[in-house]
């Protein structure tokens, strides 16, 4: 049970929020010129990384803004929070 | 040879204060090389070994485990195992090992305590009477026992439901399988890998895979934390841990790890001797041999790798049990725990060649492999022998997720087990 | 109840008011401020349940949270019955009802008991060795199995209770109030922190409330007098709130915990109509001093699971603070200092103690000395080897250990008690940091696991963090309480 500073309200706890995968997953501009190859890795592969993953949550009982988060998957540590369209921090 | 249990073997200890029982496995170094490597030691990953040795000739192998054998979600698991899926390819896969399971304790000559009290999945809502009836008609289509029970039948088969129709989510009837149940999942990490010991198979625990190495497109031995050991074929059944196992060859899986959770309450004396399962609440609970309620929980929506997973995920289920099952309120939980599960996007297992040559991946089975585990061991170990897959897991190659050939059981995966 | 069993000078029991209970269906007597085992005690009444396997007696062994032994039914209402409840938790109260567990007919002769004869044949991991044969009849077997399984009963009828749960949160959450609780509480109140201490007893003070003895002292009083000062002094300080009977059950990431507070399994069986049964705690807390103090190892040696073999600290605690003698003639088995105090606590209020059974060579500590003097018999370096009386202890043999103490030689000497204390040391209680995630280190002088790397805001002091010595415990206490309030 963590703690999100959500970018828009503050703190709360995690059972406000709901996850949405892997952050940056950049949906392709012409799905239909893409192999299935290439549209499979879009939709379904995964790094699922132990460790510090980039990944997006909403904040579906408050704000209802969606946003970034880099967590690791190790020990549920945050490093960080971002708002969508900011640019992920580098270390 | 190992000594055979009987009830003599039991006896003839018992003359010797049982100090002389003989070990179940031996605790053997690593080889330089074999003929094949099974990473993970849980029931999949043992069942493997134990097939290759017993039906493919393959005894020169070994088993390499991070921790000890069964600490991962087979000793973690509610141990629930059915056969009533709704597609033809799941019904044969997870048909397929129940049969094997119906012979199980005198193929290991090991009882595993397979226990066929029924399974029974409830509907509260019309949706759910339909998709639950559908799925009996595709059941019995396969062969599979399934029959719907309406609210009556339910509560005579299982008096302490509460059927009233005025709860929150009311019970509007069931689909049974006699033929499921539950087993006792140590007992069945146990005594594969004594069956595979006994046939020559090594198990080593405490031994981490750090790496693999590859040449070109095959693959040439794992670098573990007891050094480097060599072989052509691995056979990686790692459940929750598959993708760090794949992104050490950077191959990308269609995977997600999440904690998956349950709890056990106090012991106490028979109360219900079936199990009972319901996806509109998403609670499940049965009880052990040994008298703990056993209860199952949902899987936390992110993926993370800590094995404990959120206090609200088993709140919202004991309110479902305490609304199902009123009577409960007063027991006390003694244990509660997480496990790491490997979801895949269509609820079914992935038991797979790679494009890599010599490297085979059987995971996927999420929060319901358990059942599974001697078909998978089986069909896997086919795989591996054969470089190809056997016709019941030719469905479950991970090309289906380009192809779009997928088998959604998401309907009869049903609640996270 | 057996009088004679009851001493006068009880501190916290109120002889002046008498309540009466059933345990087995036989009304009994006990006063305000027992608990069920301590008034079972009382009554001369040790056998509680039977094991779980092998169904041999099993009586009250400890004082608190960590009895493994008295698990007893409450309650025969098919709505409101409880399986598994610990004896030495339940506050006695008016209309009591409760009953040993596993056992048919009866705890005193029970059936079951018949696998005790037959262990030989029942070892560790049976199961999976037999009942394969034939391969159908593995439903009848496990039938008889789960039937013998299990402890207590489940209710069969809904809860008539009323819970309640509430959010709570605060700076810090000091769990414990024993001595060292206590002392964080008030440095991390003073310091206009917003505090909660909670524990899971009716009262605050942990074990140094047992403690009146010289050679305990602080600022030149006894330390329980000066404990129950400073225990007053909280009282006044506005930002610290304090929960009784409220234990901790989870300690979650993020220092996300869960507390339930019992508001009135304590009270009679009329008083409690119509109000909350209990509530949980759901706390989030900026900082989490954990004060949970340390539990009394038992010993090993043949047949040490008897009625009436008691922890040595326990036996202390039922004569010193309910006033009441868990046997006649008291042997002790030791291999610390520990068993003294309680050497010493019977032979002040008039029990006989038998001797006290010493694995070491010899001990110069005042408390030890004090003992000598009052003329307790000590068996240097020796070891209890056996213990008879099948529903409650009747004698130990004792027997000298040899120089490496790996073996024993000599005469047995045998001794009549009908208890026997024993203490083999003590064990930080590191449970709730072991599962906050935290990881444990080992220390080699006395063998204890102890609290040592977390990703928490959080500490551990007092015995909990391995210290045993009164000044040690304070000066600690102060010291870490302080440091975390730094950063
Ligand atoms: C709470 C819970 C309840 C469940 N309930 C049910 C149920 O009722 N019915 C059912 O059918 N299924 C259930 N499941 C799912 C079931 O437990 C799993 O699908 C199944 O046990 C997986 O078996 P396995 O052998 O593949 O995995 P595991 O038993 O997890 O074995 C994998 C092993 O791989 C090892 N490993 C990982 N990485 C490495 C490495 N790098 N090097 C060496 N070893 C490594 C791990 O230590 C582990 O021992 C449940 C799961 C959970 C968590
Ligand atoms: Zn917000």
């Amino acid at each position: 049970m963590f703690l999100i500073n959500c970018p828009y309200c503050g703190e709360r706890d995690q059972s406000e929020f709901s996850a949405g995968g892997e952050a940056h997953i950049v949906r392709p501009k012409q799905p239909t010129e893409l192999s299935d190859d290439q549209w499979a890795e879009f939709l379904f592969m995964r790094k699922n990384i132990k460790g510090v993953q980039f990944e997006r949550w909403n904040h579906a009982h408050g704000c209802r803004k969606w946003f970034n988060m880099v967590r690791d998957t190790s020990n549920d540590k945050i490093y960080a929070v971002y708002k969508m369209g900011e640019k992920p921090p580098t270390k | 040879m190992k000594n055979k249990y009987s009830i003599f073997s039991i006896i003839k200890n018992a003359f010797s204060y049982n100090e002389n029982w003989q070990r179940a496995w031996r605790d053997p170094e690593p080889k330089k090389e074999y003929d094949a490597i099974i990473i993970g030691g849980g029931g999949h990953g043992l069942a493997t070994a134990f097939y290759l040795a017993k039906k493919h000739n393959m005894t020169n192998i070994a088993v390499v485990e991070k921790g000890w054998i069964g600490g991962g979600n087979t000793g973690r698991n509610t141990t629930i195992i059915r056969s009533n899926y709704l597609w033809d390819a799941s019904a044969g896969l997870y048909d397929h090992a129940l049969k094997i399971w119906e012979g199980l304790s005198q193929e290991l000559n090991y009882n595993v305590m397979f226990s066929q009290r029924g399974v029974m999945n409830l509907a509260h809502n019309l949706q759910d009477v339909r998709d639950l009836k559908r799925r009996t008609h595709a059941n019995r289509l396969n062969g599979i026992d399934a029959v719907w029970l309406n609210t009556e039948e339910v509560k005579k088969f299982c008096p302490i439901i509460n059927t009233s129709p005025d709860i929150r989510y009311p019970v509007l009837g069931g689909t049974l399988q006699r033929r499921a149940g539950t087993a006792r999942h140590d007992a069945v990490a146990w005594g594969y890998a004594r069956g595979a010991d006994a046939m020559g198979v090594d198990i080593i625990q405490n031994c981490e895979v750090k790496g693999i190495k590859r040449n070109g497109d095959s693959v040439e031995g794992v670098e573990t934390t007891k050094g480097f050991i060599k072989t052509k074929k691995i056979g990686v059944v790692a459940a929750g841990h598959s993708s760090v196992i794949a992104n050490m060859v950077d191959l990308k899986l269609p995977l997600e790890s999440k904690p998956l959770q349950a709890l056990v309450s106090e012991p106490v004396k028979p109360i219900i001797d079936t199990v009972v399962m319901s996806n509109a609440v998403h609670a499940y609970v049965s009880q052990s041999d040994k008298g703990e309620l056993v209860i199952g929980a949902g899987t936390d929506a992110y993926v993370s790798y800590t094995q404990r997973g959120s206090h609200d995920v088993v709140e919202g289920t004991l309110k479902a049990i305490l609304e199902l099952y009123p009577i409960f309120s007063r027991m006390k939980m003694l244990r509660q725990w997480g496990g790491i599960v490997d979801i895949c996007p269509d609820a079914s297992p992935i038991i797979s060649k790679t494009h890599i040559k010599g490297l085979y991946f059987n995971c996927g089975w999420g929060t319901g492999g358990f059942k599974a585990t001697p078909g998978s061991g089986d069909l896997f170990a086919h795989t591996i022998a054969n470089d190809e897959p056997h016709k019941l897991n030719a469905d479950f190659n991970i090309n289906r997720f380009v192809s779009g050939d997928l088998v959604d059981e998401h309907g009869a995966a049903a609640v996270a087990h | 109840m057996t009088r004679n069993l009851r001493t006068a000078n009880s501190k916290f029991i109120d002889q002046t008011s008498r309540i009466s209970f059933k345990f087995d269906g036989k009304k009994l007597y006990g006063f305000k401020g027992d608990t069920l085992a301590s008034a079972l005690l009382a009554n001369n009444i040790h056998l509680v349940g039977r094991s779980f396997k092998y169904h041999r007696p099993r009586g009250i062994m400890a004082c608190g949270s960590e009895e493994p032994n008295a698990i007893v039914q409450v309650g025969n209402d098919a709505s409101m019955t409880e399986p598994n409840t610990r004896a030495t938790e339940i506050e006695l109260y008016e209309g009591l009802e409760a009953s040993s567990q596993n056992c048919w007919p009866s705890v005193n002769f029970d059936i079951g008991a018949i696998n005790n004869f037959f262990s030989p044949l029942i070892p560790a991991a049976f199961y999976y060795k037999t009942f394969m044969w034939p391969s159908n009849f593995w439903k009848l077997y496990e039938y008889f199995i789960r039937k013998s399984a299990g402890l207590g009963k489940s209710p069969t009828e809904p809860d008539k209770d009323i819970y309640d749960h509430r959010y709570l949160h605060c700076d810090v959450l000091i769990v414990g109030g024993g001595i060292s609780g206590i002392i964080a509480a008030k440095i991390a109140a003073k310091n206009n922190l917003n505090t909660v201490l909670i524990d899971d007893k009716n009262i605050l003070g942990g074990t140094t409330l047992f403690q009146e003895n010289e050679c305990f002292k602080v600022n030149n009083s006894y330390s329980n007098e000066w404990l129950k000062n400073e225990i007053e002094n909280l009282k006044s300080l506005e930002n610290l709130t304090i929960k009784t009977r409220t234990s901790l059950a989870a300690y979650h990431s993020y220092n996300y915990l869960l507390a339930r507070e019992n508001l009135t399994d304590h009270l009679d069986i009329n008083e409690k109509k119509d109000k909350i049964r209990q509530r949980l705690w759901k706390i989030r807390a900026k900082k989490v001093i954990i004060a949970t103090g340390a539990m009394e190892r038992p010993l090993i040696f043949n047949n040490n699971d008897r009625p009436g073999v008691i922890l040595s600290s326990s036996i202390k605690k039922y004569i010193d603070y309910y006033g009441v003698k868990c046997g006649q003639k008291v042997s002790l088995f030791t291999n610390n200092d520990s068993a003294y105090e309680t050497a010493i606590s019977l032979n002040n209020s008039g029990v006989n103690v038998n001797s006290v059974v010493d694995i070491r060579d010899k001990a110069n500590s005042l408390i030890v000395k004090q003992a000598e003097k009052l003329g307790i018999k000590i068996h240097w370096k020796s070891s209890v080897v056996n213990t008879s009386g099948y529903k409650k202890i009747n004698s130990i043999e004792i027997m000298k250990l040899s120089d490496d103490g790996t073996t024993v030689f000599g005469k047995k000497i045998k001794e009549e008690c009908d208890c026997l204390g024993i203490s083999g040391g003590w064990t930080p209680r590191v449970h709730l940091f072991t599962q906050s995630g935290g990881k444990l280190k080992f220390r080699d002088e006395d063998n204890v696991f102890l609290p040592d790397k977390s990703g928490l805001d959080q500490i551990s002091i007092g015995s909990c963090n391995g210290d045993f010595e009164l000044d040690q415990i304070i000066k600690n206490s102060v010291r870490l309480t302080k440091k975390i309030f730094k950063n």
